[in-house]
């Protein structure tokens, strides 16, 4: 009996073999060095951008070079693989999937932030792979595994020290193992503290906590519960012109703070708090097959602070245009008069003569709110705080069965609801007493006391005082259930992976303020969207030889919009965007890897074409002097490019390698568009000029924020327990965030032409013109020849060069300690543009195009990289 | 398992440190019962009057618009009778002076002190007594309302005078007192017999303007708007549509039959409220623009015709304190 086991034993492990996954070894060093000391989470300084650091900037890509080498190499440019929104990208624990649901995002630092220990042992994911967990969305994604037992029995206390947003973090995590009993518990505590970050103004504060259990019952069924969060209190930095950099003589100026009884206090404070807990039961069914079944609770707490003021309060932002010296006279456009230098100038001083003329004035502030107190009134200036809570459940089981050596597939169900809860409270009245519950752009149109002003027309003029609710109030209800599959075939060399899913999405919003602006349609329910969506994708690999191996991928997905754009106008009406639909992704792709001897590599291309999309912007039309929601939609895009990783070992000890990304990310055709106001029912469709629906023309801009191109070359050299590395990066082709507002068809500036002797039409327009504010090129009769839309800005391209160095030492007893040094943008390049953005603003004042001196055209804001700093860590096992 | 123990509860009380480090995050208020946002001291004391100041830049200060730049120190003291308190004078206050002129006769002048700022009215409440030195500032005029500021172009592409830049304002104007009793408080009482007369006399005209007056029993018409979704309309102070480039809108004031101007921002605060169906007395300041013109402070700048709420000083000079 026992021999006829041992014969039958390889026949049940050998599909286990060659389903495997390979673990190579290959970031191994790369954990030594400490992941996060190259995680953009904590080199972030932006607050206003709409796409995060995702989870897998520190996941281990074990069968993808491209991916594994990316992943470290382009993060502080902010890179997104293949120029996708986040919200492509899956982030799952423990298989179940923790994207925001409102969001399609998922932000890595507000839950997983300081818990590098706990989360290190991440498994990065490919759009097409089978990975036993889940199905991937075509970003890709990653996989954390929570469970107590995947923690290795010991102890481990890493210190690090940085310049970047915080000055130094202490992490401490100690994992039993799994005992005789099959108990397994994993504890880790850590806190990361910086009292003034990188940018002045700006601070750190953030304490994190995991706790694991599980519980081997017997070999097939076990229990793992896991806890974690980890508050931080954050003071963030702002994105602001050229202008203002260039007097304030720094590239990392922040406007966003200023001294308050001589102690600086920023305005944008950025609280987040995700207690979550993860439940997963293990079931290994036999050798071959296998249901995980996890659920994740997660309330999701972030809230975060603005200046707010009444009607007749000067804007307290020390950027604010018209304090610009730039705001005195044309200063591109015209040689100014004495009166207007000595102005501009004028200016200029007050800018350079004190930091505190180019910070907040808390002060003042506080003393113009005495002042008003002091004649009975309210708060002119007061500190408001927005919440954008979340109560998520996430359910996910998965079934994985290994048919035999040539067949395996997965099956899963999963399911979310989310609970969005957005509302705003009064953080500081700022030295007042209260502050009444009226809308002030409503207040200039209808009336102070008027209906429509009242943000809740059931508690009209309500005095609001400091913790208090106020200005609006609704959650967004989402429900989710995904039915998937995947299944793989290999047949001598080829191999197929075929995945597909079904699913239906709800979306309700619940209006728990009546406001005075859409009384009928603001509070209770409003109807439910429903979707029905799915998609599949295959791959088709061919095996050359033992080194070298060609796959062929693509399909289709139908995604419901994401919920933060289902709205026209969120935060006071239930009404849905009009034709609100599925988008749909079609997406190719073709990879070659190749692995002979000294010499690796992979080279991919793609091409993904979006259709349908909604893209949603608001902002103050200076027009229409209303607050106003811009909606994008039938929005086409389409992405491709080439992707490229090389690496040579001459020995053992030194190896060269290079990666490349070269890709295309940009928008196909005119996205049709509608506006609508917050304090008025109107809808703003059609292109009353032009005699058209309303359009955006953003046929042929790119995506923004992301280089396009992206090249690296590095060099690593590693002896007895040392290691040195350096990489040169290279990044380039990246754009400015776009506005849909200032290429909209009737906000474009027209020009007629006139006719030539050749008979051809000349427009009267300079070279200048028509790259700073665009034109609606005009027939004779009147009609449009074509819209040439502003240009969109490109970054100049910049190099930055990292280098690493480390040591390992073993200690007695199997006590390691490892000693890393990562320096960045060693050669201190402070002039490079990593992000930036145009503002929604016209440079007309009113319709007859009666001009602005100040040019927000040729005013962007911008972000630039950070100058050079170090990361030394600290990690001591034992 | 002890060491760990010991290093667990060190990281606990390092977590609790930064999270009850909060507490020096939290902001005392600051004392603000000083004037930190005026000038200590403008210079020495005042050099010389707003009625001497009127005397001599007569032509430039009676012309439609025009200014120039004062390059020495010329310093004055006056009361603000007027401010941006809702927002209908924009960026404004009226620095208005009772005083002996050369000749020893009490004469009452006023002029406008532009500011690009927004709450000067919790800086300069009505009945602050400020001095200004107009050393670097530009005086002139706005349509032929003598003012203090700053050149900018219009939206239509004109040089004109408007207010001084924000940062500037605490270097050339100090609050040197209070008192919302002074004399410079109080509107004087006028009729359309007053405004008739005088309206061509250019003497006349350049004498008061602009200042602070009191009319009584007098109209006040608008344009309607439209209560969206009841199919309601009333009169309102502006109806935002119809603004003009300055963001303001014509109304009228009817004394005594007669129309004049009664001109209203859009962006003040009242400029939605419904504008009064029965006659009212109005406190208002007075300028010109082709003809009188008149602004209000506030909405509370008017009560029921007959129900005087205030002192009222006659154009002679006199005071009737009610």
């Amino acid at each position: 009996m026992r021999k006829k086991r041992l014969l039958l034993l390889p026949l049940l492990v050998a599909p286990t073999l060659v389903w495997a996954q390979t673990p190579a070894d290959s970031i191994a060093m790369a954990d030594e060095l400490d992941a996060e000391s190259f995680v953009v989470s904590d080199f972030d300084i932006d607050d206003e951008a709409p796409t995060s650091q995702n989870a897998s900037s520190v996941a281990s890509f074990n069968d993808d070079m491209f991916l594994m080498k990316t992943n470290f190499r382009f993060g502080h440019s902010y890179y997104s693989p293949r120029h996708y929104d986040q919200g492509y990208r899956s982030t799952f624990v423990n298989g179940a999937l923790i994207n925001d649901a409102e969001t399609g995002q998922f932000r890595f630092s507000s839950l997983f932030g300081g818990l590098s220990h706990a989360t290190r042992g991440q498994q990065g994911l490919t759009a097409y792979e089978q990975n036993g967990l889940n199905y991937t969305d075509i970003g890709g994604g990653a996989n954390l595994n929570l469970r107590a037992s995947n923690y290795g029995a010991g102890s481990r206390l890493t210190l690090s020290l940085t310049n970047r947003n915080y000055i130094g973090r202490l992490q401490f995590t100690y994992a039993s193992g799994i005992t005789p009993k099959g108990w397994a518990f994993v504890v880790s505590a850590g806190g990361r503290y910086g009292e003034e970050g990188n940018a002045k103004g700006t601070y750190l504060k953030s304490a994190a906590l995991f706790l694991g259990v599980e519980k081997k019952f017997n070999p097939h069924h076990s229990l793992a519960l896991s806890l974690m969060a980890s508050p931080t209190d954050q003071a963030t930095a702002s994105w602001t012109t050229e202008e203002a950099y260039w007097l304030a003589n720094s590239h990392y100026y922040n406007p966003y703070w200023g001294y308050q009884n001589g102690k600086k206090r920023s305005s944008r404070v950025r609280k987040t708090f995700e207690p979550t807990a993860f439940l997963t039961w293990d079931w290994q069914i036999n050798d071959r097959t296998k249901l995980t079944t996890t659920n994740i609770f997660r309330y999701a707490q972030y809230g975060q602070t603005y200046i707010n003021r009444t009607n007749n309060a000067a804007d307290p932002r020390p950027d604010y245009y018209h304090y610009m010296p730039s705001s005195v006279f044309k200063v591109y456009q015209v040689i100014p008069d004495e009166w207007q230098l000595h102005e501009w100038q004028n200016y200029v001083d007050f800018w350079r003569s004190s930091e505190e003329n180019r910070q907040i004035n808390w002060d003042k502030m506080y003393m113009i709110n005495h002042n008003s107190v002091a004649e009975g009134g309210e708060a002119v200036y007061f500190l408001e705080e927005s919440h954008n809570d979340q109560l998520a459940w996430n359910f996910a089981t998965t079934f994985n069965k290994v048919v035999n050596l040539h067949y395996k597939y997965d099956l899963g169900l999963n399911f979310n609801h989310t609970t969005g809860m957005h509302y705003k409270t009064m953080n500081d009245l700022l030295g007042a007493n209260y502050h009444t519950d009226t809308d002030r752009f409503a207040a200039s149109d209808f009336g102070a006391y008027s209906n429509e002003a009242q943000n809740d027309l059931d508690n009209p003029n309500r005095r609001i005082g400091k913790g208090d609710k106020f200005g609006y109030n609704y959650n967004i209800y989402v429900n989710r259930a995904q039915l998937w599959t995947t299944n793989t075939y290999v047949v001598d060399k080829f191999s197929l992976i075929l995945s597909a899913n079904v699913g239906g999405t709800t979306i309700q919003r619940e209006g728990k303020m009546r406001s005075g602006r859409s009384p009928l349609h603001s509070k209770g329910h409003s109807e439910t969207a429903k979707f029905l969506h799915g998609g599949a994708k295959y791959q088709l690999g061919y095996k050359f030889d033992a080194h070298s191996q060609v796959n062929f991928s693509g399909g289709f997905e139908y995604r419901p919009p994401v919920a933060n754009n289902a709205f026209i106008d969120p935060q006071i009406k239930n009404d849905f965007v009009n034709n609100l639909t599925n988008e749909m992704a079609f997406h190719l792709g073709l990879d070659y890897k190749f692995s002979y001897g000294r010499f690796d590599g992979m080279l991919k291309g793609y091409y993904t074409q979006f259709t349908n999309q909604v893209e949603q912007t608001q902002f103050f039309d200076d027009i229409k002097q209303k607050y106003s929601y811009l909606t994008m939609t039938g929005v086409e895009k389409e992405h491709y490019g080439v992707e490229l990783a090389l690496q040579y070992a001459f020995n053992t000890q030194f190896s060269i390698d290079f990666v490349g990304a070269i890709g295309e990310a940009k928008y196909k055709n005119n996205a049709n568009a509608f506006i609508t106001y917050d304090n008025a029912d109107e809808v703003q469709w059609y292109d009353e000029i032009h005699g058209h629906d309303l359009q955006v023309i953003t046929k042929g801009m790119r995506v923004g924020c992301t280089p396009l191109t992206s090249l690296s070359l590095g060099a690593r050299y590693s002896i007895r327990g040392w290691f040195f590395e350096g990489r040169l990066n290279y990044y380039d082709r990246a754009y400015i965030y776009f506005s849909p507002y200032l290429r909209l068809s009737d906000v474009i500036p027209d020009v007629s032409p006139t006719l030539n002797e050749a008979g051809r039409y000349v427009y009267a327009i300079t070279p200048e013109q028509l790259k700073y504010e665009g034109r609606t090129l005009l027939n004779l009769d009147g009609t449009v020849n074509r819209y040439v839309p502003k240009e969109q800005e490109k970054f100049k391209g910049a190099f930055m060069l990292d280098l690493s160095v480390g040591h390992f030492i073993r200690l007695h007893g199997g006590k390691t300690l490892s000693i890393n040094l990562n320096l960045t943008n060693v050669t201190n390049n402070q002039n490079m543009v990593l992000r930036g953005r145009e503002e929604n603003r016209n440079d007309n004042t009113d319709k007859t195009g009666k001009t602005k001196q100040y040019d927000f055209g040729r005013n962007p804001k911008y972000m630039y990289a950070y100058p050079f700093n170090a990361f030394l860590n600290l990690n001591y096992r034992f | 398992m002890k060491t760990n123990i010991i290093l667990l509860i060190a990281v606990v009380a390092g977590l609790a440190f930064t999270q009850t480090s909060c507490n020096k995050f939290d902001y005392s208020e600051p004392d603000t019962s000083h004037d930190v946002y005026t000038q200590d001291q403008v210079a020495t004391g005042c050099n010389t009057t707003l009625a001497h100041i009127k005397g001599s830049y007569k032509t430039l200060l009676s012309a439609q618009n025009g200014f120039l730049q004062v390059e020495d120190d010329m310093i004055f003291d006056g009361y603000v009778c007027a401010n941006d308190i809702t927002g209908n004078l924009y960026q404004s206050i009226y620095v208005r002076k009772i005083e002996p002129d050369d000749d020893g006769n009490m004469v009452d002048n006023c002029i406008v002190i532009g500011i690009n700022d927004n709450s000067l009215w919790t800086t300069y409440p009505v009945g602050t007594h400020v001095k200004v030195n107009l050393k670097n500032l530009y005086l002139g005029t706005y349509s032929y309302v003598p003012k203090v500021g700053m050149p900018y172009i219009t939206s239509a592409g004109n040089t004109r005078l408007g207010g001084m830049a924000k940062f500037l304002a605490p270097k050339n104007i100090e609050v040197i007192g209070f008192n919302d009793k002074a004399p410079e408080t109080v509107p004087i009482d006028i009729d359309d017999t007053w405004l008739s007369q005088n309206k061509t006399d250019p003497t006349f005209m350049y004498k008061w303007t602009p200042t602070l007056v009191r009319i009584r029993n007098v109209q006040l018409t608008g344009n309607y708007v439209t209560i969206e979704g009841k199919g309601q309309r009333r009169p309102v102070y502006a109806v935002y549509d119809d603004k003009d480039a300055g963001n303001g809108v014509n109304d009228s004031i009817w004394i005594n039959n007669k129309p004049f101007c009664l001109r209203q921002s859009v962006l003040s605060s009242f400029s939605s409220d419904t504008i009064p169906q029965k006659n009212v007395d109005v406190i208002a300041v007075l300028s010109r623009y082709s003809d009188w013109q008149f602004s209000l402070r506030s909405n509370k700048d008017r009560s029921a015709a007959g129900a005087d709420d205030g002192d009222v000083q006659y154009s002679d000079g006199t005071i009737d304190h009610k």
